[in-house]
């Protein structure tokens, strides 16, 4: 019985062994917590969490200009168009045909049947006219809210748009009062996402806690400030979606995020710090993606309040800042430093513009003949959490502030969180500020006239956060929109840069990287250049590990 | 007694099969849903962060087909400086920042230059040898066309590829792997564009 006791414990203890010795890639501690968080997970891996550095503003895209808050309503209301391939295609959503009449002021949609929104009601004409009517009429009694980027695409409210009406049941019209090239491109922003009307009347100003669509997701739940959770449309038009569930998880501090990233936590983290990039690459459970630099980070003066009314000032500040010293040091080298308000890659840019090269000398002596010899002091604002193009805005801030002192420009630096920020931006109350913009389409048209048509800088819905008027630009601004001659509008592109290049409104500072990544067993996860990615593709393969 | 010994052995058996079936399940269960699954990664940029070449660029062939008229084409919309000499000699490229290569063989084109395969070969390793002395930026460009995969053009890509200083390819092109591969190996970047289109914007970066 001894012989065959020993020979059993001995069989045993072989078999501990090569138990032990295939467990040995991990750590006794990795692989407990393995099976903790494995059990926890049982059953929800099907739940994808994105951890991100801020929380949205609303969930009505239509009254936001904040890219986080259009991270999530993109999952939850579509539009009638759909940019794909890096926005260089349109393609159909909610309405599977368009034309467009022969002087480009007349467009009919057909849209698709069979469509119901979250609440269960009907997608139809007469609902795409119910959202138009909203975004486009003052005088809507469901137009409650900022609807900036309706005034930003179409010059005020109408604006161009002269009519919108449902010919049939599944057939709009919309009529301009002038053509505008990028129609199609501006349609296919998540902010015209149609709601359910029944949804907007049910709501009223509480509609940005409570978006309704017709999308893959179905808004659950909004706790401000840390999390919104979304769940499967089980009765989406193009077939269910493979996750059930969508976290999106704030995490202020991008070391933070990386942990989290790490231990497998969340599955996507957002607005990394660029100087992670060399370990998230070398990390064999994670993905590393950089956007492409479309954006522009900068430095917006407040051309209506002085002494940045006086173009010397402007121009003082412009030589003051040492861009490659900012991109080196607190961009860790991804970065490039801007000299116009749109990305060195699209169409329009003008290659030729002088930049302004860093000379405290001549930034003093500038200041020295605007009547301030002895500097001045000012305000420089900042938002309080990373954006796409500032990952580090307290740092940024702080070079900043450095830089100006260097030319005795005493700047306090003020910090808001983003919602507040917007708004006061907005209102003009800004005196310096940091802010950027990212573009929603290949067209230079969605950066400069945002940033820099008179039109935009209308106080409460400002986008244009200069506060820059100039009548040449906004000629040249309304005549590139009208025309689809490319050759053309981008000569008129090239001449604009150059008067806003003299007239030095405001200091482009970067064109960033934005960097991100994900654990190997997210799948279908693209990340697009306009910053706003649907997540309808995406799954979680099963086989791979999601814990340390 | 014979019996005996026998039921005994018999249990000694059945324990020992038991103990290697749990052994086999164990195994199972610790390899299947913990061990890391191996993938190569391949890290691909969208564009340069930083500019890293200058005008004026020469941009030549390796391999003569004609997809370095594309690239042609899109450096006159980026209005970069540049010179086109697909049979570009070392000889040749006086006060040149960048050299682009389009790498792409075409029997028809070494024909109609009245070049050989060698003698393609043997330029190319010239203007490679020119770049390193005038410490030009090296590009290499692959577009694939509507060719299916070819060995000589694998050849020319790994010859340009050592000296290239950035990648520029298409994904789900037959050449992605050996793109993939070169990069890694010589920590090269590398960007891989969806579609011919979308190869200005990278190329772009690499300037400005």
């Amino acid at each position: 019985m001894k012989k065959k006791n020993s020979k059993n414990i001995l069989l045993l203890l072989i078999s501990a062994i090569i138990v032990f010795m295939s467990g040995c890639t991990m750590e006794a501690n990795s692989f407990e917590r393995s099976l903790v968080n494995a059990a926890n997970t049982a059953g929800s891996v099907k739940r994808l969490v994105v951890g991100r550095a801020n929380d949205s503003v609303s969930l009505d895209p239509s009254c936001t200009t904040d890219m986080d808050s259009m991270k999530v309503t993109v999952n939850i209301l579509e539009t009638l168009v759909k940019s794909e391939n890096e926005g260089n295609e349109i393609v159909p959503c909610l309405a599977e045909s368009w034309k467009c009449s022969d002087d480009g002021m007349t467009w009919v949609f057909k849209l698709r049947q069979g469509i119901r929104f979250h609440d269960g009601t009907v997608f139809n004409a007469q609902a795409v006219v119910f959202n138009f009517n909203r975004w486009m009429d003052v005088n809507n009694e469901y137009h409650i809210g900022s609807f900036s980027y309706w005034n930003y695409i179409f010059g005020g409210f109408p604006g161009f748009v002269k009519s919108v009406t449902a010919t049939s049941d599944y057939t709009i019209e919309i009529k301009l009062s002038k053509p505008y090239a990028p129609f199609l491109n501006a349609l296919a922003m998540p902010v015209f996402g149609i709601a359910s009307p029944d949804s907007i009347a049910k709501y009223g100003r509480d509609l940005y806690e409570h978006p309704v669509g017709t999308g893959p997701f179905i808004f659950k739940s909004w706790e401000h400030g840390k999390s919104i959770v979304l769940i499967r449309n089980d009765r989406y038009w193009k077939g269910s979606v493979k996750l059930e569930e969508v976290e999106f998880k704030v995490i202020p501090s991008s070391k933070d995020r990386l942990e989290e990233l790490r231990q497998g936590y969340v599955h996507i983290a957002d607005h990394l710090s660029p100087e992670d990039v060399a370990d998230i690459k070398y990390d064999p459970n994670l993905y590393l993606y950089l956007r492409p630099s479309f954006n522009v980070g900068y430095l917006a003066m407040n051309n209506e309040k002085a002494p940045f009314n006086t173009r010397e000032v402007r121009l003082a500040i412009n030589h003051a800042i040492d861009k490659e010293k900012l991109i080196n040091d607190v961009f860790d080298n991804l970065a490039k430093p801007a000299n116009t308000y749109i990305p060195p890659f699209l169409w329009g840019y003008n290659e030729n513009l002088e930049p302004y090269e860093y000379s405290p000398d001549k930034a003093r002596q500038l200041l020295a003949e605007a009547g301030f010899p002895n500097g001045f002091k000012t305000t420089l604002w900042v938002m309080d959490a990373a954006r796409d193009y500032f990952p580090k805005p307290w740092e940024t801030a702080e070079f900043i502030r450095e830089n100006l002192k260097k030319v005795n420009i005493d700047a306090e630096i003020k910090v808001f969180n983003m919602n507040e920020y917007l708004t006061r931006l907005h209102n003009g109350e800004h005196e310096l500020a940091l802010i950027g913009w990212t573009g929603d389409y290949t067209d230079p048209d969605n950066f400069l006239y945002t940033l820099l048509a008179s039109e935009n800088a209308k106080l409460g819905l400002a986008g244009n956060y200069s506060f820059y008027r100039s009548k040449e630009v906004d000629q040249l601004l309304a005549q590139a929109r009208q025309t689809t001659n490319m050759v053309f509008r981008r000569s008129l592109y090239r001449s604009l840069q150059e008067i806003v290049n003299y007239d030095a409104p405001s200091v482009p500072l970067v064109h960033t990287m934005p960097v991100l990544a994900s654990r190997l067993s997210v799948k279908g996860y693209t990340p697009q250049m306009a910053g706003v990615e649907s997540l309808e593709n995406v799954y979680i393969d099963n086989s791979y590990v999601d814990i340390e | 007694m014979m019996e005996g010994w026998g039921t005994g052995h018999m249990k000694q058996k059945i324990v020992r099969i038991i103990l290697l079936i749990s052994l086999v399940i164990l195994l199972v269960l610790i390899n299947t849903p913990f061990a890391d699954r191996k993938e190569t990664k391949v890290f691909t940029l969208p564009g340069q962060p930083r500019p890293i070449a200058e005008m004026p660029v020469a941009i030549t062939s390796a391999g003569q087909s004609t997809d370095t008229y594309i690239i042609r084409d899109i450096t006159n919309q980026l209005m970069i400086r540049s010179y086109f000499m697909p049979q570009a000699r070392d000889s040749e490229l006086k006060d040149i920042k960048t050299m682009v290569f389009v790498v792409g063989y075409s029997s028809l084109g070494i024909k109609l230059q009245g070049l050989s395969y060698e003698e393609e070969k043997l330029r190319i390793k010239g203007l490679l040898e020119k770049a390193v002395e005038c410490d030009m930026t090296v590009l290499t460009v692959l577009i694939g066309g509507e060719q299916a995969y070819d060995n000589k053009t694998e050849e020319l890509l790994r010859l340009v590829g050592g000296h290239t200083d950035y990648f520029i390819g298409l994904k789900d092109s037959d050449y992605e792997n050996t793109l993939a591969e070169l990069a890694k190996d010589g920590d090269i970047p590398l960007t891989l564009a969806n579609e011919v289109n979308d190869i200005s914007g990278p190329f772009a970066s690499a300037f400005r």
